[in-house]
């Protein structure tokens, strides 16, 4: 740095802790160093080259040797067995569903008495990536920070870890940000153990872990070599991806556990290497918990969209929906989510789901008297939690038939639902009387109102 | 089967998509290049290696072609004719090698899927043909545009593709036809009703039977069909054109121009193949990567003549049309060093014209400044151009109020556009400028002073308003968020505790319903009758003071106070246009800091306009700098056009500057700031209302041209800047009585905006980057 630039940044420094304390300061310098933060569609490939030594700067000092690691580990380490999970961040700082299934899936391991062991990538990357000397991964054990080192160190200590407290299982829950190499030498050195790979997306399938073509519309993930993945922005990093994979796949003795039968179905369709042992579990499951529950007929027809309003979740179409028929007096929009948007079409109910309160949402929708959830990812969800937490409030669904998991659930439960074809339809059915009578209907027959139950007890 | 492109070297990144899409699928197929220019001696390394592609098997140069007096033939055509033009001989002499079946397919094309079906059409037939056109639309834009302008006036059928077999019937008898016709007409001369090589093929259907026209939509979609050919992928990722058909080849056509673009734009906009922009999206990668940044910018070789001098249109015209000139000139390109040759006895002894021939040019990036010979004629043709444009007063570039929606906070990037809140009479101004004065008084009286300038702005839908009307206000916005724009910059005029123009800002500031974040730019400078804070003539003066500090920050409490002020990282944004005449800046800022923490309004986020040579910052203890253009370095000498114009009004001493010059500056210079930068654009910039026959004009503006700068800008932004904090700033929404306004105009209607909205559009919504 520049020493100008050093003195307008100390100067700054200085007033910020003056003015609102060290901990905004603190708080500053973490968002500063996030490198996803500067991720978008056209620089795609930006991350995979984000500076290394300014990662390497920042954990001068503490960057953990084979020692230091292996003696912090085992102050905590019973000498029962030892389950090593990889995901791609730190699931004990961020939160979503695939967070949420690694702290249940610890919880569940240490009630047993045994250890889980999580390693996670330092740095965001979208891809897979090569390790060498400088790459830097977390470790965590039984919910707690152990701190940094690097892979080749963590290979070394590994063997003296399993030692103390044999390995029971690996769970591979994310591969982002890794080498397929290191998990492999991982497995390799821990003997060969029963390894699982849960499918919470399709990044085993394409880079593009939506199967979002350019991040514009659900590809279905066709041949490498189709006109879809030449022209699409994944397309050329999908080709040596699915090379590593399928070499992953041939030289471990791995078992796929998919949170739905359609992430399952859809992956075996689109990965190249068939037969491989393979296990439905799902992350949830809905219990009968109360009676019908009868609605008054003909007041306002309350309408969410549940989860983050994003791209993706189908928030375009939302927002066009709720431009059209927001001051229609039959309807109420409202947000369900942690994140706020503005709109005078949509009121927001801020909700936050965490591990603490995993039934906020479901409880809400169903406290709000939410009749209509507005499900309409355009990306393939593998399970999608907003489903369960819609269905256990005794809503009715609307989605898309690109919805993954959603649409699948909705065309096994016709009750649940409507799989609508498109945007067109969906605004027919709220020009018309379709979704007023639909409704109606269910408020005749009472909502079924059902209990959350949370399991990733996959035998 | 033989397959030959035609370029000059600028399309050499295209050609180089064709012939590795083509070998994806042909990889036996032949390929070869003709390439009518030459290696410049500096860069001969460059192009060996560029031109050594395994795609290409085999490069062909123009002047190897059998053509008597080549170098003579080469100058008689433009480039774009001499490209057309070499394509009949070469046809001719690989039928003359004993090649059967040959292909010709443009540079710009690229292909997505096996092309056999062709060769096994040539099996029966002696040429293949591909309409522009298969279908037809009742939209009258269409009739325009694909009907009248592009099929009638240029071709049936689109030679950007054609296929023969020399060994069919009519095959051979197609190809020395058309050859010769090239050799003698392949000229751009519309009166005569020629058009390159294309035009002449209207008649092959009726000269050769044995002729097959492809109706098969699949091959040669482009912009003057995309209306009837809608695209969607298979379930196989198979790219498919009406449902059924697979897209054999695309043709990129007008990307250099961007009237490619600006197409597709308008027909996807309104929701409708939504998947060309993906195609084009992954054009624009290609070529990046073939480095078309550079190599795109070659110079043609025969665009000039041996001493390095342009070759005029007139130059060629003559030559073309005498024998005699030929005859004494068979290299007209040759100069002897300059002394002699054709250029030579054209400076000299060319016969001169009582009257110039009015010449029709292409529109071209630079802005044309005709030349005539007197102050009279200058004054005739503006007055001409003026009753022109009474008559159509829409340039090609106009856009259409479309119907679609976009949220902002669904860009990359927030857009932010300066406010002026003027167009409203205030008793102050009744005072200084007569009863009733607003901006529109300056805005209606400009007029051209030189060929081709555009005065005076006349608006659009939103008419001559006046501020007074708050449906005006809530339309500005409703306008605004549907073209993408983030929020507003109102122009903050403060006295020492009095205000001016207040009323618009304070009416949104209640009306709480006016949903659109806004911040406040503080205009401090005295107000004056040069309307540019030169201190002269002051009408109402600043006093900055430790008082006057306190007091201003005071005042602004309810704007930060309110939701929709914009903040960057919660802390609310204060613009000041002129930190250079605050006497201690620093001690200002630290000020407004105290009185804001203390308040608990947040540390303002305090942004310094460059203007009036200040540049960095910190200098001034502000957080950041934003670009004011055209203040500052803008007015580079590099950039200025003074001497080509030719003037109407001899009293006239305005600055002239190119904005097509401006905005490729600042497309190649993209340089980091030491400190936090926010760029700013102007969509044109003319203060001829304002400051009649004494102002500052970039000329040659154009909405096409602004969206290349915007992309830039927005570009740089996402590079150096962190989500929370990418803004770009835009002179502005209405300064009418500079040039700068997004808002709608007659001329050019919502292209400003739409160009806006595209560019905002062209990254795709924010990406979330959570799980499941």
């Amino acid at each position: 740095m520049r020493l100008e630039q050093f003195l307008v940044k100390s100067q700054k420094a200085l007033r910020i802790v003056k003015e609102q304390g060290l901990s905004a300061l603190l708080d500053r310098m973490k968002s500063n160093v996030d490198p996803a933060r500067d991720f978008d569609f056209t620089q795609r490939s930006a991350l995979s080259t984000s500076p290394k030594t300014e990662r390497k700067a920042i954990f001068v000092g503490r960057i953990l040797n084979k020692n230091q690691l292996v003696s912090k580990i085992q102050l905590d380490l019973s000498d029962k067995n030892t389950r090593i999970s990889f995901s791609h961040d730190d699931y004990l700082s961020s939160v979503g569903g695939l967070q949420i299934s690694v702290t249940d899936e610890q919880e569940q391991v240490n009630a047993a008495g045994n250890n889980y062991l999580h390693i996670f990538p330092y740095g965001a990357s979208l891809t897979l990536t090569k390790f060498d000397l400088n790459s830097i991964i977390g470790i965590n054990l039984n919910g707690k920070r152990i701190g940094y080192t690097n892979p080749d160190t963590f290979l070394e200590s590994l063997q003296v870890i399993i030692e103390s407290a044999p390995l029971e299982q690996i769970s591979i829950h994310h591969t982002m940000g890794f080498d397929l190499a290191f998990i492999e030498k991982a497995i390799m050195i821990a003997g060969e153990p029963k390894v699982r790979f849960w499918l919470h997306d399709f990044f085993s399938v394409c880079p593009g872990y939506l199967l979002l073509r350019n991040n514009i519309e659900f590809c279905g993930a066709p041949d490498v070599s189709s006109n879809a993945c030449g022209l699409c922005v994944y397309g050329t990093d999908r080709q040596e991806h699915l090379v590593e994979f399928e070499r992953f796949f041939s030289q471990n003795e791995i078992e796929v556990i998919s949170p739905s039968e359609f992430a399952l179905d859809l992956w075996n369709r689109s990965f190249p290497i068939k037969g491989i042992a393979a296990s439905v579990c799902p992350h949830a499951y809905l219990e009968y918990k109360q009676s019908a529950v009868i609605t008054p007929q003909n007041s306002t027809i309350r309408i969410a969209f549940v989860g983050f309003p994003v791209h993706h979740k189908g928030w375009s179409t939302w927002q066009r929906l709720t431009e059209r028929f927001g001051s229609d007096s039959r309807y109420e929009f409202l947000l369900f989510s942690e994140t706020r948007r503005r709109s005078q079409n949509f009121k927001h109910i801020p909700v936050s789901v965490t591990k603490d309160t995993r039934n906020q949402m479901s409880d809400m929708l169903q406290g709000q008297g939410i009749d209509v959830a507005f499900l309409w990812s355009i990306c393939p969800e593998t399970f999608s939690y907003t489903l369960y937490e819609s269905l256990a409030a005794g809503c009715v669904v609307l989605t898309n038939p690109d919805s993954g998991n959603i649409q699948s659930y909705v065309r096994d439960h016709p009750e649940a639902g409507m799989v609508l074809d498109d945007e067109n339809t969906l605004m027919e059915l709220f020009d018309g009387k379709g979704i007023v009578d639909l409704v109606a209907e269910r408020q005749t027959a009472g909502k079924k109102i059902t209990k959350l139950v949370i399991t990733h007890d996959c035998k | 089967m033989i397959v030959y492109t035609s370029i000059t070297l600028n399309y050499l990144p295209k050609a180089k998509i064709l012939a590795k899409t083509l070998k994806q699928f042909h990889p036996n197929w032949e390929f070869h290049l003709l390439v009518s220019d030459k290696i410049p001696a500096d860069k001969t390394a460059i192009y060996e290696t560029e031109l050594r592609q395994p795609h290409f098997d085999k490069v062909v140069w123009v002047e190897e072609l059998p053509i008597e007096n080549i170098k003579g033939w080469i100058f008689k055509h433009t480039v774009v004719e001499i490209c057309t033009a070499v394509k009949g001989p070469y046809l001719k002499y690989l039928a003359d090698q004993g090649y059967q079946k040959v292909m010709y397919i443009d540079p710009d094309i690229a292909i997505f899927n096996s092309l056999s079906p062709l060769e096994g059409y040539l099996d029966e037939f002696g040429i293949l043909l591909a309409p522009h056109l298969l279908d037809f639309t009742d939209n009258h834009q269409s009739i325009q545009d694909n009907e009248i302008l592009g099929t009638m006036r240029h071709g049936t059928f689109n030679l950007g593709f054609l296929a023969v077999n020399s060994a069919q019937n009519d095959g051979r008898r197609f190809i020395d036809w058309w050859a010769a016709r090239l050799l003698d007409y392949c000229y751009a001369d519309y009166e005569r009703g020629l058009f390159t090589d294309q035009k002449w093929v209207d008649l092959a259907p009726s000269f050769f039977e044995n002729l097959m026209i492809l109706h098969d939509p699949g091959y040669d979609v482009a912009s003057w069909n995309l209306d009837c050919r809608e695209l969607s992928f298979n379930e196989k990722g198979v790219l498919l054109v009406n449902q059924r058909y697979p897209l054999r080849f695309y043709h990129f056509t007008g990307y250099d121009s961007g009237a490619g673009m600006n197409v597709i734009t308008s027909l996807t906009s309104g929701g409708t193949n939504p998947i060309v922009n993906e195609l084009w999206g992954w054009y624009i990668r290609q070529l990046d990567h073939n480095g078309h940044k550079e190599l795109g910018k070659a110079r043609s070789f025969y665009d000039t003549f041996d001493n390095g001098q342009k070759i005029e249109n007139e130059m060629r015209l003559l030559y073309r049309e005498s024998p005699d000139l030929q005859r004494i000139f068979p290299n007209p390109f040759d100069t002897d060093n300059g002394k002699g040759g054709f250029l030579t006895w054209w400076r000299k002894d060319r016969p001169k014209p009582v009257d110039q021939p009015a010449s029709i040019s292409a529109p071209t990036v630079q802005p044309e400044i005709q030349q005539v010979n007197s102050q009279e004629k200058l004054q005739a043709q503006v007055y001409l151009e003026l009753l022109q444009s009474e008559r159509n007063d829409r340039d090609e570039e106009y856009i259409p109020l479309l119907n679609q929606t976009f949220n902002s906070a669904d860009a990359l990037v927030k857009l932010i556009a300066f406010y002026l809140p003027q167009y409203h009479p205030i008793p102050e101004n009744d005072e200084w400028w007569g009863k009733g004065f607003t901006e529109w008084a300056n805005v209606s009286r400009a007029v051209p002073q030189f060929p081709g300038h555009y005065q005076p702005h006349l608006p659009g839908e939103l008419g001559f308003y006046d501020l007074r009307v708050e449906e005006v206000h809530r339309r500005q916005i409703e306008l605004a968020k549907q073209y993408g724009l983030f929020g507003f910059a109102y122009y903050h005029y403060w006295f020492a505790g009095r205000r001016l123009l207040e009323m618009p800002v304070d009416r949104f500031l209640k009306n709480k319903d006016m949903d659109f974040p806004f911040c406040l730019i503080w205009a401090n400078e005295n107000w004056t009758r040069r309307w540019d804070g030169l201190e002269s003539d002051v009408l109402i003066a600043q006093n900055h003071s430790a008082d006057s500090d306190r007091a201003f920050i005071k005042d602004l409490v309810p704007y930060l106070r309110d939701e929709r002020y914009i903040r960057i990282n919660g802390r609310p944004i204060i613009i000041v246009y002129r930190t250079d005449i605050l006497p201690e800046p620093i001690a200002t800022a630290e000020r407004w800091r105290e009185y804001c923490v203390t308040n608990k309004l947040g540390d303002p986020y305090l942004i310094a306009a460059q203007t009036f040579g200040l540049y960095d910052p910190r200098t001034v203890g502000f957080d950041a700098a934003m670009q004011f253009p055209p203040h500052n370095q803008w007015h580079s000498g590099d950039l200025m056009i003074q001497s080509q114009a030719q003037l109407a009004n001899p009293d006239y001493s305005s600055y002239i500057f190119s904005y097509p010059k401006m905005v490729e500056y600042q497309e190649t210079h993209a340089e980091d700031a030491p400190y936090p930068l926010y760029k700013t654009v102007f969509p044109s910039w003319d203060s001829e209302p304002r400051k009649p026959g004494r102002g500052t004009i970039y000329a040659g503006s154009k909405p096409s041209l602004y969206r290349r700068w915007l992309k830039a800008a927005c570009n740089w932004t996402i590079k150096n800047h962190p989500e929370d904090s990418r803004m770009v700033f835009v002179n502005a929404w209405n300064e009418w009585a500079e040039g700068a306004h997004l808002e709608p105009d007659r001329k050019f209607g919502y292209a400003y905006l739409q160009g806006t909205l595209d560019v905002l559009k062209s990254y795709g919504p924010k990406r979330n980057q959570t799980q499941e």
